[in-house]
């Protein structure tokens, strides 16, 4: 097979490998961030977002970030562009094939990849697109000046384009600059023209750090505030996207280096590109962000977002680790799905700890708990907190305007549908929302479930925030009932406030029959933790219960003294205990106190 | 060669074809002469300008129509029924040539102005009924400084301090909480800026508030800015509401420990309300505080100098609250009353009802006394003194001589109202006004000798789509007679190397710190 092939192979292989991390392994983030950014064709967005540092850059980024609406599409827009990237880098630097064209567009896909949280927090969605932008700016940059320009006069006026683009492009007409200065340097044009590569850059970076650093920000945001870079607080796209631009660097160099023993190398192993991908790929899947609690959570409010109750239901059975965000779908699925809210703990539960590292998994799905529990107010203030918090997005835009068409606030619901009318995809939605307007039973119809949560909302006016109990909150209304006492208190036991459950329980739920097991069990859990047998004698619970909590709790205290990992025959032992569930993530738990 | 001269023909043929189309399909700029009168009217204008009373130096009012047509026509007339003004338009949107706009209402003072709108649907040509601008000789002031912010603030994100200008439409921004940010990680984000106020004499004396790690009174008199401290003393929290002395180098000001309550089912959705407040004043030149009323069994807020300087109008309830009796905040309603200020003695007198609105079992908030000290302008609602998310809150006049208080019909909707500004001529009137519920937006109405308002109109704008485009409340808004010179980049600079200026304390300390939560007990 000759090299050309091999070439060839190579990048269709590229193709199909970026299209599968992204567009299947990746389906999910890519499905959020299509959902996280936000675009509109109106002069007010324009003028904010391009008035801000690489503010075009960033505009064409987020138009183009459009495609990740739809996930598969996206991918595959964002594999060809890299696989040009490829080429183009392979024509201008590397025409021995050595494998090194494919490091930039692999930086590429690895920032895309490590994308995980920070999509949730105050983290510019554009940002992926406006690396490959200005990367494609670079390379045909350097094409323009190696093909036409080089030692012409126009090299001048390049430069000072270049330099006028600064605040468009950020740190790529900088690194555009920077990279035909080293093809200069080692072209051993020591003339006038590398002096001007070189001084002027740099008085420009000098002068524009003095004044960013003396009028806009503090000194610590200078070297982030000319880069359409992620911010340094996301630390692996950080610095993948550094490499991308060092790799860029060194570009030139690479062109001119001759290492006889890789040229020997290459010949020898014309396969080695390929080999070299493969590997790369392992790279890419190792260092991108694949923990599995958050893709699931991913999918989980996809699934939720397309009312898909029963996928939920049945993916939250398969998920070993639950946290918190994967429990509030799997009850909010089961709420939807038909099923008693009890069934909440009716899982297999391991033992290892449940809840997330990451805090920011709020984000994600206390909108949609809210939403799903009825309190559309609350679930409209976590929207608009988000919103104000975590910057502008599509996701917030459409739950506000569902949560106000069902409140029946419908002049807010017109004027964000105004808005979702001014973006290019959520342009059949708008429509479909505006025949909702002063037209409730259609919106029922197409979405019964919503019947459910209207009629589940509390009539009285009563600030949310001022009760320090739940239940409390829950009678201050007239139509609360026992059903809604118990997710009140299943609400409790969920985030694991066993005392703050047991005292609604035996307070407020009339009818204790069918919480009587969860119950039971805690409060001989809570016995057990603070010598305090209250709740035991209150609820009258049962010698055996007590007698099988605190083995299990024995036992699983044991496991813990031996540090052992592997607790799966305990929970065999204990399936359908509810204990398993409180004790888990609770770190300041002790030995049994006899 | 051949094949590619006749490709070349071809693409100019279907050029010209494309021009021509384009040509016959778009509004020709002559009015149409045959039409058919629409009898009803109605043509819907976005921003509503129909039939208002508008200042001889107001910025074009550009507007967008609301109704579907495949082509526009807009024609201003002057009341002999000449056209001053044609413009056609197939995308609904007209924005009016500043130049020609300015000539139009400069020969036309004390004049009304007649607007005909044309459309065509389907081959025929349609006229509505025409609607009239009223061009009066008042001139209105020329800026408009207010806050930008989300809606629902339980959080901080982006605020800014904008400038409007009337005469032009244009806007831009004094400060920028954004640029505040000290550090790049998210803990320490950005800071709330609020409350831009103004001493009314033109002489470009000002003050914010920058809230946060770099927080202080920004203070900007006699051309020197700089940091002011108003926690001093016993107060519990530092100045919330301001209001400058006409004249004077005093400024009164309300410190109120404020909660916000995030309501279940409200159209409100948000309800602040206070813990505990008093009336202070500081005194710039001695840069010292002092005690208006401290009372600790009741809570004044919003102070407003009358212009002759000789009283501080407010807001005062016998309700308090706290964490225990917080769920009975309907119950808290303000009266409105006033007390004197001896300017010789720096003294006080005692405090006087001008109007007992819980007789009536309503509260009143946010009062504003005309340049002319005959009327109090203010908000009414059924409680509280944080107006602006009641629905029922409505603007109310007092005639001071009268003592007599009338609702503004002609401004009131069923949303909340709330006020901004009297222009320094007192002629003009900025409202703002929470169009759906949620969103505030800014409204001009003349108020002419008579003492009656009239119907309100939007702020006008450079693009008539920004108040529908901007997702953020018009917050504190005040009139300006003087373009405001300071940048977000020149407040940043300050921000960074101004020190401090604590201010001095005078008077007895009643409240003392628990030592513990810092917060406070009553003697």
């Amino acid at each position: 097979m000759n090299k050309k092939i091999i070439s060839r192979l190579s990048k269709v292989i590229f193709f199909i490998g970026v299209v599968l991390f992204l567009g299947i392994y990746n389906y999910d983030f890519l499905y959020q961030v299509g959902w996280k950014n936000y675009f509109l064709f109106n002069s007010f967005f324009t003028q904010q977002t391009i008035s801000q540092s690489c503010g075009v850059l960033l505009y064409i980024a987020r138009f183009l970030s459009l495609l990740f609406h739809y996930p598969l599409i996206g991918a595959i827009s964002v594999a060809a562009v890299l696989t040009g990237m490829v080429a183009l880098h392979e024509y201008l630097f590397d025409k021995r094939k050595s494998g090194f064209s494919f490091l930039p567009s692999i930086l590429l896909t690895i920032v895309i990849g490590c994308g995980g949280w920070a999509i949730y927090a105050r983290f510019e969605i554009g940002t992926f697109f406006a690396l490959i932008l200005g990367t494609i700016w670079c390379l045909i940059s350097y094409l323009l000046y190696d093909k036409f320009l080089k030692g012409k006069n126009m090299a001048y006026v390049m430069l000072i384009v270049q330099l006028v683009l600064l605040p468009v492009l950020g740190v790529f007409s900088m690194l555009s600059i920077v990279m035909i200065a080293v093809e200069e340097y080692l072209e051993k044009k020591k003339g006038l023209l590398l002096l001007c590569y070189l001084l002027l850059p740099l008085g420009v970076a000098v002068g524009e750090i003095y004044v960013v650093s003396h009028f806009f920000y503090g000194e610590s945001f200078v070297y982030a505030l000319r880069m359409p870079l992620p911010d340094p607080y996301f630390t692996r796209m950080f610095v993948c996207s550094l490499c991308l631009l060092c790799c860029l660097i060194v570009s030139p160099l690479i062109k001119k280096i001759e290492i006889p023993v890789l040229d020997t190398f290459y010949r020898k192993f014309p396969f080695h590109s390929l080999v070299l991908l493969l590997c790369s790929f392992v790279l890419i899947y190792f260092v991108s962000f694949h923990e599995t609690n958050y893709r699931s959570l991913m999918k989980l409010s996809r699934l939720c977002d397309e009312m898909k109750w029963r996928e939920i239901v049945e993916q939250c059975k398969d998920i070993a680790h639950p946290t918190k965000g994967i429990n509030a779908y799997r009850v909010i699925a089961q709420g939807n799905f038909g099923k008693e809210c009890e069934k909440l703990f009716d899982v297999n539960m391991p033992l290892s700890p449940c809840s997330s590292p990451y805090k920011i998994e709020e984000i994600v799905y206390e909108a949609d708990l809210t939403f799903y529990a009825s309190f559309l107010a609350a679930s409209y203030h976590q929207n608009m907190d988000n919103w104000v918090i975590y910057g502008e997005s599509f996701r917030y835009l459409k739950n506000m305007t569902f949560i106000s068409l069902l409140r029946g606030d419908d002049e807010l619901a017109a004027r964000y549908i105004y808005l979702m009318k001014q973006t290019s995809f959520l342009d059949d939605l708008a429509d479909e929302y505006a025949t909702y307007l002063n037209n409730k039973e259609l919106l029922y119809k197409k979405y019964p479930i919503c019947k459910k949560i209207k009629g589940n909302e509390v009539l009285q006016d009563v600030p949310q925030n001022v009760f320090a109990n739940l239940a409390e909150y829950y009678l201050a209304y007239n139509r609360f009932n026992n059903d809604n006492l118990k997710r009140c208190v299943l609400a409790k036991l969920f985030v694991k406030d066993i005392k703050g459950a047991l005292n609604d329980y035996l307070t407020y739920v009339k009818d204790k029959k069918d919480l009587y097991q969860y119950m039971s069990e805690a409060a001989v859990l809570y016995a057990t933790q603070t010598n305090d047998d209250t709740y035991v004698k209150a609820l009258q619970v049962n010698g055996n219960v007590v007698n099988k909590v605190v083995s299990c709790l024995r036992e699983y205290y044991l496991l813990q003294q031996n540090k052992q990992t592997d607790t799966s025959e305990l929970c065999r032992k204990y399936k359908g205990s509810y204990v398993l569930f409180y004790i888990m993530d609770t770190h300041k738990f002790q030995s049994i106190k006899e | 060669m051949k094949r590619r001269i006749h490709t070349q023909r071809l693409y100019k043929t279907i050029g010209w074809f494309l021009l021509n189309l384009s040509v016959m399909v778009s509004c020709t700029s002559s009015l149409p002469k045959q039409y058919v009168d629409v009898q009803e009217d109605t043509l819907k204008i976005y921003p509503d300008y129909k039939n208002i009373i508008i200042p001889q130096n107001i910025a074009p009012l550009n507007f967008v129509v609301d109704n579907q047509a495949d082509c526009w026509w807009v024609c201003v007339k002057s009341s002999e029924g000449n056209a001053l003004l044609t413009m056609s338009d197939d995308d609904r949107k007209f924005c009016f040539s500043k130049k020609e706009w300015n000539k139009i209402m400069s020969e036309n003072v004390s004049k009304t102005l007649w607007v005909d709108v044309y459309m065509k649907k389907k081959n025929t040509c349609y006229k509505y009924p025409s609607f009239k601008w009223t061009v009066v000789a008042d001139s209105i002031d020329p800026y408009v400084t207010c806050r930008l912010i989300e809606p629902l603030y339980n959080a901080v994100g982006r605020i800014t301090l904008s400038q409007f200008n009337l005469e032009n439409g244009t806007y831009k921004d004094l400060a920028d909480n954004k640029r505040f940010i000290d550090d790049v990680s998210r803990e320490d984000g950005p800071k709330c800026v609020n409350c831009h106020t103004k001493q009314r004499n033109g002489s470009g004396n000002a003050l914010f508030f920058c809230r946060g790690k770099v927080g202080g009174m920004v203070l900007t008199y006699n051309g020197k800015t700089q940091f002011v401290d108003t926690k001093v003393g016993d107060l519990r929290v530092s100045a919330v509401f301001s209001a400058w002395h006409p004249t004077k180098p005093y400024i009164a000001f309300s410190n109120n420990k404020v909660m916000q309550l995030f309501m279940s089912k409200a159209d409100s959705k948000i309800e602040p309300l206070d813990f505990y407040s008093d009336l202070l004043m500081y005194d710039i030149e001695r840069n010292e505080v002092s005690y208006i009323l401290q009372t600790p069994h009741q809570m004044e807020m919003n102070p407003y100098w009358s212009a002759d300087g000789k009283y501080v109008y407010y807001c005062s309830s016998d309700s308090l609250l706290n964490n225990q009796n917080v769920l009975l905040y309907k119950n808290m309603k303000y009266d409105l009353m006033r007390v004197a200020f001896q300017e010789d003695s720096l003294t006080w007198g005692k405090p006087e009802m001008v109007y007992h609105a819980t007789a009536e079992g309503k509260s009143v908030s946010k009062p504003k006394i005309s340049p002319d000290n005959r009327y109090v302008l203010f908000t009414l609602s059924d409680f509280g003194g944080y107006h602006y998310s009641h629905p029922d809150a409505d603007l109310y006049i007092y005639d001071l001589e009268k003592k007599q208080a009338l609702p503004l019909d002609s401004i009131n909707t069923e949303r909340a109202e709330g006020i901004g500004d009297w222009s320094n001529t007192g002629r003009w009137i900025l409202v703002s006004s929470r169009v759906d519920g949620t969103y505030t937006r800014l409204f001009l109405s003349y108020f002419d000798n008579e003492g009656i308002a009239h119907k309100r109109f939007q702020l006008p704008h450079e693009d008539p789509l920004f108040d529908r485009d901007m997702m953020k409340n018009y917050n504190a808004p005040e009139f300006g007679t003087n373009d405001v010179k300071m940048t977000p980049i020149e407040l940043n600079e300050l921000v960074d190397k101004a020190e401090v200026l604590k201010a001095n304390y005078r008077g007895e300390m009643i409240y003392q710190s628990d030592g513990v939560s810092g917060a406070s007990v009553i003697k």
